[in-house]
């Protein structure tokens, strides 16, 4: 018999679905695609429970008549492409004619749609008709989405916490208002409004309704057009970072996409001018010959091949990078109120003095950026590391990128005692310090030394019950995206932990009350922004793993980097932190901070033993 | 350009505009000190682009000639070099001229100095700006004003606004706040004459230049105010500085009204204790002084684990009002004491945790001073 049959369309869908709907935002992304495919200009999107248990999307757009309304939900059902040739050239955003099946085979899906005249309901549940009857017509499409997953217990058994998800399609909807400025979405979730735009096709207002005005104030613009595309970026200035690559959006051909190269051309562009691990706030808008990108590499079609890429990353970087070193020379206007008189005392340019508005932090900026820069793990060629116990079999090269592993059986590491009493001798290649005493020959990594202090440190304070504290006279305020912000807001109670105190304060900013004196002062609002982003990139923090992880992160960020000449103040101050450290001989991420070589293995290599 | 002028006026000239000459800017002519010199006498001007500062000095001061013009015009000379070498000259006048646009000579005695320099076509136009009715003040009002504030302003850029000096006019009365959210200080004065209501924050950087350069003068400054700039004139000095962008934050309510204890203590024996206490406080490990008020004594301690300990005793002048403990910084409180005049100082709590201030007779200064609590 044979064993190969045609699969059942209803297993065919459900397997697409596998790949097109992964979770209510996928859901939600497709939906809203269609809609606008059907030149909306108007889209909202209602979940409950983040859209795990309902997603009802309603648009104005061309809508459908009764039969389309059902084949919309035949799989390769679209009226998107017509012919092979389409496929090259492809405009609209669904043309695999796959979603509306996919998500139907799925979950129960109510329709209702019309084109102006009659309207159509039809009811799809796991992928069946179940209904179809005559409805109201106002020109549009209403489509809900309802028990998304109910019959696929494996994959709801894999969706995240409810705000995890609605993080999701609160990115998504973000990025595609972006991609769509001239569009007015909302979205509501458990009748809350998250967020709104206004349509009027004015990308600096999308900006500024979902990151907020402080951020959209800092927002230019550069076009750029050159025989082979055309592109449209906004990019922030340099004093706007922020602590994910989520705010960078690449939209192609109106398509919001993914593309690593892009975005690490954009980064490149900005660097210098950015702290490390911090990313700036972009929208690359790129028209291209269609038939020069390919976007069918993905049922998700997020991904997209483009030609020429070389060219546009070398493009993109270079015009960044011009245009940020411009910026820190742009001349602000000056604004005078009428009722005073100008005196102008010299008069041989017309080169206005006071437009030059160079902040001295810029300069102190870049500087203290080139610290960090210099210090990335990968560039930092370290050098010989020798065990202590068998000198000359086991040298070896220690590079970061596949750091060395320390196993309990490492002398180095076994020793549980402080160091002995180190005399400075002098530093070398700016990162490493070399020391002395009756014992041979110590070399000291100045940044993992550096890390462990701080590490044990934070440690310290973080567990240390009781604290001083103060309650600010002006309060700390600190924005976030909306789907930042929720995962702040999951996490203020851990927060209080270390005397942190969060207040929400509108829909997407906080304000810190309560700071622990311990802060430095003045230094606050790095402290806190870093502890901010560490809770966003670990999205659900305790306090049990919080206090150690986040000592490990903080006292990495303020440590002296390699390549930097430390004074011997600041020796003696780091030699003698260190001997006070419990564990000094390894840094938290457990790599060494101490090589010691011994007068006998210094002799020996000199052969002056035998 | 071709003059010769008394070294010790025109160094002092020089030590006053050179004030806003900046190391590290963009524009290398900014390194330069602008001569500018007319008929009358000569203008000296140094900016960094935030700050400008314009001096004028005239041919004759007293009746005594100090200027001798040979050719007028103007130069751009390197600021600092120009300070460093008449600081180490010893004659009475300097002979200064400009030669083929891009020299300066400076001679004296037998000494004969050639200085590269920019072309003065180069420097900015700069505008200098005045309004119809300036503010006045004395300066030595001025100056105590600048010392009773800038004390709490923020060092630090993190939140630039808290860098800066809130200047407020409120129905003729101005209020000078700062604050770094840990202390606060505030001067009240009554201006007895009309000028319209504003609310501007001045960089504290530049007050504090500026009441350098007018510490030892006296009679009457001109602040005169745009929208974003502030002047001030004093004589034949022009202080000029861009000023801060953004909304102060509201402070008005964070001074406390009502005082559940009030001390007074001779300012000058309170510092004197209080300074030898913070011997043992160190930067980054507890600099908190704690206060124990008793009935009859007040004990001062700082415990401090990787230094030491140390307790002492005051007796305060009066004391009314319920006993309390509280602990804060002891620099707090040592920079508030230092920029008051007044014999005595009125300390006034509310709570343990509620931030204090601390007062004198001349009522317009206000510092105040936010507790640690412990949690
Ligand atoms: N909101 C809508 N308004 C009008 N027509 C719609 C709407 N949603 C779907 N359709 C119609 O249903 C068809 C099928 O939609 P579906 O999303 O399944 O496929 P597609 O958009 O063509 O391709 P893809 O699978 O790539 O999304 C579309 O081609 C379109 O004609
Ligand atoms: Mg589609």
């Amino acid at each position: 018999m044979a064993q190969i049959q045609i699969m059942s369309s209803s297993l065919a869908n459900k397997i697409a679905a596998g790949e097109v709907v992964e979770r209510p935002a996928s859901v939600v992304k497709e939906l809203v695609e269609n809609s606008i495919d059907a030149q909306s200009t108007k889209i909202d999107i209602y979940l409950e429970e983040s859209g795990i248990q309902s997603i009802k999307i309603i648009d104005n757009g061309n809508g459908m008549d009764d039969k389309d309304a059902i084949l919309a939900f035949e799989r390769h059902a679209t009226s998107k492409l017509l012919n092979e040739q389409d496929l090259f050239r492809i405009m609209s955003l669904g043309f695999r004619g796959e979603a509306l099946p996919s998500i139907a085979s799925v979950s129960d899906v109510h329709l209702v749609t019309s084109k102006g005249d009659v309207g159509t309901y039809v009811n799809f549940r796991g992928g069946k008709l179940v209904k179809k009857e005559l409805s109201h017509a106002r020109r549009g499409t209403e489509i809900t989405v309802n028990s998304l997953f109910f019959n696929t217990p494996a994959r709801l058994k894999y969706l995240k916490a409810v705000n995890t998800e609605l993080s999701y399609t609160i990115d998504f909807i973000n990025k595609i208002a972006l991609s769509h400025p001239q569009i007015a979405f909302k979205l509501v979730n458990n009748n809350r409004a998250l967020l709104q735009t206004n349509g009027n096709n004015n990308l600096i207002n999308v900006l500024s309704s979902l990151y907020g005005v402080d951020i959209a104030k800092k927002i230019k613009v550069i076009d750029y057009e050159d025989p082979y595309f055309k592109f449209k970026l906004h990019y922030s200035e340099p004093e706007i970072n922020r602590t994910t690559r989520n705010y960078i959006t690449l939209i192609v051909n109106d398509r919001m996409v993914k593309n690593n190269e892009l975005t690490k051309a954009i980064l490149e562009g900005y660097e210098t001018y950015l702290p490390i691990n911090r990313y700036p706030v972009v929208v690359l808008n790129l028209t291209v010959d269609p038939l020069l990108v390919d976007v069918n590499v993905h049922p998700a079609k997020l991904e997209i091949r483009l030609s020429n890429l070389e060219h546009l990353k070398t493009v993109i970087t270079d015009i960044i990078h011009k245009k940020l070193k411009e910026l820190l020379y742009v001349p602000k206007v000056i604004f005078n109120t009428p009722e005073v008189k100008e005196e102008v005392v010299e008069n041989q340019q017309e080169f206005d003095f006071l437009k030059l508005d160079i902040k001295e932090e810029k300069s102190e900026y870049s500087h203290s950026f080139k610290n960090e820069l210099n210090a990335k793990p990968n560039d930092v060629n370290r050098p010989l590391y020798y065990q202590e116990n068998s000198f000359k079999k086991e040298v070896y090269t220690n590079n970061e990128a596949d750091p060395i592993p320390i196993n309990e059986t490492d002398p180095i590491v076994e020793i549980k005692q402080k160091i002995p009493k180190l005399y400075y001798i002098g530093q070398l290649a700016g990162t490493y310090l070399l020391a002395q005493n009756n014992d041979g020959l110590y070399l000291i990594d100045q940044h993992a030394a550096q890390e462990r202090v701080n590490y044990e440190y934070y440690l310290k304070k973080f567990s240390q019950r009781t604290n001083e504290v103060y309650d600010l006279l002006i309060p700390l305020t600190f924005e976030f995206s909306l789907n930042e912000a929720i995962n702040i807001e999951e996490n203020i109670n851990n927060l209080l932990h270390i005397n942190l105190n969060v207040e929400k304060f509108g829909l997407n900013s906080f304000i810190v009350t309560q700071v622990p004196n311990w802060f430095k002062k003045g230094n606050e609002k790095m402290i806190i922004e870093d502890i901010f982003s560490y809770v966003l990139a670990n999205k659900k923090v305790d306090n049990s793993i919080l206090f150690n992880d986040l000592a490990i992160t903080l006292s990495c960020k303020r440590s002296i980097k390699a390549n930097h000449y430390i004074n011997e103040f600041e020796v003696k101050q780091l030699l003698f932190d260190l001997e006070q450290c419990d564990n000094p001989y390894t840094c938290p991420h457990g790599r060494p901070v101490i090589i010691h070589m011994s007068i006998a293995e210094i002799e020996h290599l000199f052969k002056r033993t035998l | 350009m071709k003059f010769k002028i008394q070294n010790m006026i025109f160094s002092d000239a020089i030590n006053n505009v050179i004030r806003a000459l900046s190391t590290k800017t963009p524009m290398p002519i900014l390194k330069s000190i602008k001569l500018d010199l007319v008929n009358e006498g000569i203008y000296l001007t140094a900016s960094d682009s935030n700050i400008t500062i314009k001096q004028f000095v005239p041919t004759f001061i007293n009746d005594k000639q100090i200027l001798y013009i040979e050719e007028i015009g103007n130069a751009a000379i390197p600021g600092r070099l120009l300070q460093d070498v008449l600081r180490k000259v010893n004659e009475e006048f300097v002979e200064i001229a400009l030669y083929e646009d891009k020299f300066i000579k400076i001679n004296f005695k037998n000494s004969d100095y050639t200085l590269n320099c920019l072309d003065v076509r180069e420097y900015p136009n700069i505008n200098l700006i005045s309004s119809n009715s300036p503010i006045k003040i004395e300066v030595n009002k001025l100056v105590e004003l600048i010392r009773q504030t800038v004390i709490s302003i923020s060092t630090n850029e993190s939140r630039p606004i808290l860098t800066g000096v809130n200047l407020k006019i409120v129905n003729n009365t101005m209020y000078c706040i700062s604050t770094d959210s840990y202390r606060l200080s505030q001067k009240v004065l009554n201006l007895d004459y009309e000028l319209p209501n504003i609310n501007i924050v001045i960089p504290g950087k530049s007050l504090i230049e500026f009441e350098k350069i007018i510490t030892n003068s006296n009679g009457l400054v001109d602040i005169h105010l745009t929208n974003n700039i502030i002047s001030f004139k004093l004589d034949n000095i022009i202080f000029q500085s861009r000023l801060l962008d953004g909304t102060y934050p509201e402070t008005s309510r964070l001074i406390p009204k009502d005082f559940g204890l009030i001390q007074e203590f001779n300012r000058l024996e309170l510092i004197e204790v209080i300074d030898r206490v913070s011997l043992l406080s160190k930067e980054g490990a507890s600099n908190i002084i704690k206060f124990d008020i008793y009935e009859d004594k007040t004990i001062i301690s700082l415990d401090s684990p990787e230094i030491g300990k140390v307790v002492e005793e005051i007796v305060p002048k009066k004391q009314e009002g319920s006993l309390i403990r509280i602990g804060f910084n002891s620099k707090f409180l040592l920079d508030a004491l230092r920029v008051l005049n007044q014999e005595n100082i009125l300390v006034k709590f509310t709570g343990e945790v509620r931030p204090f201030i601390i007062k004198t007779d001349d009522d317009s200064v206000t510092q105040l001073i936010l507790p640690v609590r412990i949690e």
